[in-house]
């Protein structure tokens, strides 16, 4: 193989092949251009005064021809040969010696092996093979041919352009994608947009927080609980957590020290409060009402018959109930045995000890089953000064219909209860006088509930 | 004059100061699909509803060195896709984006010029309706995003070539803030909100470069390959650290892919031509984030991980006139993906101990029936399958079987 060094003369007789990557332009004496592509073939046959005639072997030739009316153009491939006077044009041999032709100005006519001749107008394309020639059709790339092929380029930037973006587009699809699958983002059986956060965290060493957050269409809840024990909390936080209803025997290891639970709508609000927590031998205090006879055992997975043995449970010494900020009713006291030894709030806040402005209304605490066999609880506490709160638990199943008690029929242990529960979702909706009208209403999975051991 | 404005006034002064004293060639181009059909997920089906797209593009070429291509977009989705994000379960979904574009191409060598330079610029507005009680500009997942870069690209043996750029881009979820952030929980004066919390957690800004090329090893075979790194900075979203603790490094992902394809072009007869093509590809996903799953207490580390496996073969029937030919397509696509921190869950969402994993399956096939040279009409039948051994699907379906169908018309100049 040589390598030609550009430019250099060509004499008939001599031929030309392009590389993988090459391409050639053969310039004759009457400024008549020939290009050709990538792997063609091609030769010289004669260029003199009578006209030029070159030969093509294989791949792609562009010929734009200078119109000299004493002169000839051809062009010879395995089966057809292509004659012009003054005109611009494509030939293409492939396999076979398979020739396309694509007129793109002016006339040509194209000659088969067998002498059968047909004459090409501008925008028109033929092929011509062993058989001989074809019909004529429309050339392609009209559009780029009327613009010198810019319209193709441009098409194909256009197709990289968007070929990008869909690249850029599957980034924000895969970012959705991981948020429908932690279940952040549902769907109701309403066809309605639900979000869900639900976290564990842990703010200081020795607590930690569990936080609802529900959006609907119009409104949004949250839900937290922060717990604080008696010692920092391990790694595994599930250890300290099956622990917090108490232990038989002896005292269990982590114990709350404090908690606090919020509530909101995040136009109203309800807060708890309990500091002081101390573990007490309830089956053995000064109270037989908070006596425990069944107590969950987390190393059995079961609840068991803790009559007559001792029973550890946290007390706490001070409480404070709060509706939008204002305490509704508390208590206090030191190192108490029981709730019955604690002392009422009435003059000061137990919790941050500021003087109350007036004396707080007494309360009243009632619990109705309103829907027969529907495990749906209502707690009503009434107060002297006239108010209220009012809290409806429901035990709801995906469809939004509250589950019946016999939904837990031949349950018999509480990884029986808690694999029912699993199928349900856990509801609560609050509402009292100060929020007017309004109510704050939370969606929890009992998992968590189950998992964080306020569940057992 | 903000950053984009910027580069778009930049990009158009270049252009223009490019332009030498001759007439501006102006060669628009022009596409407008229109299609209608039903979208089918496992015994559902959803209303018969249509797609349609339209884009215009007016390039202009100043001379042989300078070229400009603006471009307008838009779509709108009623019918899912096959591909689309399905395992969230719904059968409604709406889908419409809006793009522009801006792209200078520079062929300093002129018309015979081996190199090409082309700095691009672009907008695209995307738009979800997925929920009954959702509206337009309202989606959850509604996003916006900007887009610059620039290519090189070598025209090594024409039309065969080799690109390599970088593209920057932002993305914003206006409508998605944690719900923590929202909330603003304060007790007797003291914040109860997570500390560190972020708000816009999966907004991003993306570095990305990439490189192809494509080119024929014979006759009758073509190959191209590809290469692309993204990296992506979550710049609102903190790690969690092994307690479900929020930290203050935030999280941050390299996106790795290859893939490799193969075309095999054949006439079959003078009627009929093949084009016959597999392509593969590789990619990684590397992520920093951890996952704490609050309701199970269980810490997963490298939660968003994953490696994925493509495979498909394609074959398109070219048939009848060469102009304007039948085309009919036939593909398949087999995709694997591996979650390799993340443990699989029985149906109850108790973890086991396999990593997730999930393989589709997909299998389509096209006609396009031309009536002119610019306008066909189209007929689309497509079948998916997804497995996986996670079992837990409350949230998200990992099992399913979805196929739309969609038949229409497009326009193309």
């Amino acid at each position: 193989m040589q390598v030609a060094k550009v430019p250099m003369d060509l004499a008939p007789g001599v031929g030309v092949r392009t590389g993988v990557r090459g391409k050639a332009t053969v310039v004759f004496e009457d400024g008549t251009r020939v290009e050709l592509s990538a792997n063609a073939s091609f030769a010289v046959e004669e260029a003199g005064a009578r006209g030029v005639g070159v030969r093509l072997f294989m791949g792609v030739l562009r010929a734009k021809v200078e119109r000299l009316l004493s002169r000839r153009f051809s062009v010879r491939t395995p089966t057809a040969v292509c004659s012009v006077r003054g005109t611009e044009f494509q030939v293409q041999v492939s396999e076979g010696g398979r020739t396309n032709v694509d007129l793109y100005k002016g006339l040509l006519a194209v000659e088969d092996q067998r002498g059968q001749q047909i004459l090409l107008k501008a925008g028109q394309r033929l092929e011509v093979d062993g058989r001989g020639i074809g019909r004529p059709t429309q050339a392609p790339g009209q559009s780029g041919a009327r613009s010198g092929g810019f319209h193709g380029v441009m098409r194909r930037e256009l197709s990289l352009e968007m070929s990008k973006e869909e690249v850029q587009a599957a980034a924000a699809r895969e970012i959705k994608l991981a948020e429908y699958q932690q279940g952040k983002a549902l769907t109701d059986v309403f066809g309605n947009r639900v979000r869900v956060e639900e976290y564990v965290m842990r703010p200081q060493n020795d607590q930690f927080k569990f936080v609802v957050l529900n959006e609907r269409q119009d409104r949004f809840d949250y839900f937290y609980y922060l717990g604080t024990f008696n010692k920092d909390l391990p790694r595994d936080l599930s250890v300290a957590l099956r622990q917090m209803s108490g232990g038989a025997d002896t005292a269990p290891e982590y114990y709350l020290k404090a908690f606090e639970t919020g509530r909101s709508n995040t136009k109203d609000s309800m807060v708890e409060v309990a500091q002081g927590g101390h573990q007490v031998d309830v089956n053995n205090n000064l109270s037989a009402s908070d006596n425990v006879a069944s107590l969950y055992n987390p190393a059995t997975d079961d609840f068991e018959d803790v009559s007559g043995r001792s029973v550890y449970q946290t007390i706490f010494d001070d409480y404070g109930f709060y509706i939008n900020g204002n305490l509704k009713y508390g208590w206090s006291g030191t190192d108490i045995d029981n709730y019955d030894a604690a002392t009422a709030a009435t003059v000061s806040d137990p919790i941050t000890g500021a003087a109350l402005a007036g004396a707080l209304p007494n309360r009243t605490v009632s619990s109705v089953w309103p829907e027969a066999d529907k495990l749906h609880q209502e707690i009503y506490e009434s107060y002297s000064d006239g108010t209220f709160t009012k809290w409806d638990n429901y035990i709801m199943g995906d469809d939004g219909k509250v589950a019946s008690f016999a939904d837990f029929n031949g349950v018999r242990s509480g990884s029986d209860y808690k694999d029912r529960l699993l199928r349900f979702n856990y509801e609560q909706v609050i509402t009292a006088t100060e929020f007017e009208g309004r109510k704050i209403d939370i969606v929890v999975e009992p998992k968590i509930l189950i998992q964080s051991g306020l569940i057992q | 004059m903000k950053t984009s404005s910027r580069v778009v006034f930049w990009l158009f002064a270049m252009a223009m100061g490019a332009a030498p004293s001759r007439a501006v060639e102006v060669s628009p181009l022009f596409n407008f699909q229109v299609m209608g059909g039903q979208y089918f997920f496992k015994d559902e089906r959803g209303g018969l509803t249509g797609n349609a797209q339209a884009l215009l593009a007016p390039a202009l070429r100043f001379d042989e060195r300078w070229a400009l291509l603006p471009s307008l977009s838009s779509s709108y989705q009623g019918t899912k896709q096959v591909v689309d994000l399905v395992g969230s379960g719904s059968v409604f979904q709406e889908q419409m984006d809006h793009r522009t574009g801006l792209k200078l191409v520079m062929t300093p060598g002129g018309p015979d010029g081996r190199w090409r330079l082309k700095p691009s610029v672009s907008a695209k507005w995307e738009l979800l309706k997925e929920t009954k009680d959702e509206e337009w500009t309202e989606g959850l997942f509604d996003y916006y995003k900007l887009s610059g870069g620039v290519e090189a690209e070598y025209l090594y043996g024409d039309p065969y070539s080799l690109r390599f750029g970088f593209d920057y881009f932002q993305t914003w979820f206006p409508n998605y803030s944690s719900l923590e952030s929202q909330a603003a929980m304060t007790v007797n004066g003291l914040s109860r909100s997570a500390e560190l919390v972020g708000d816009f957690v999966l907004d991003t800004r993306n570095y990305s470069i990439f490189a192809s090329m494509d080119g024929p090893i014979s006759d009758r075979v073509i190959l191209e390959g590809s290469a692309a790194c993204v990296y992506q900075d979550f710049y609102n979203q903190p790690v969690i650290d092994d307690a479900g603790q929020l930290t203050a490094k935030l999280r941050e992902d390299i996106y790795t892919s290859v893939g490799l394809g193969v075309r095999l072009p054949a006439r079959l007869d003078r009627r009929l031509r093949l084009l016959g093509s597999l392509d593969v590809g590789l990619a990684y996903n590397s992520s920093d984030q951890n996952s704490f799953d609050a309701q199970r207490v269980k810490f997963m580390g490298f939660y968003y991980n994953y490696s994925e496996v493509k495979a498909g073969p394609a074959l398109r029937f070219y048939i009848g006139d060469e102009e304007k030919p039948v085309l009919l397509s036939v593909s398949g696509l087999w995709t694997m993906r591996h979650y390799p921190h993340r443990s699989q869950q029985d149906d109850k969402g108790t973890y086991g101990t396999d990593p997730v994993e999930t393989h589709s399956y997909t299998a389509s096939t096209s006609l396009s029936y031309p009536m002119t040279e610019q306008f066909s009409l189209l007929f689309n039948f497509q079948y998916g399958e997804s497995l996986s051994n996670q079992k837990y699907e409350e949230y998200y379906s990992y099992n399913y079987t979805v196929k739309n169908y969609l038949f229409g018309f497009k326009y193309e100049y």
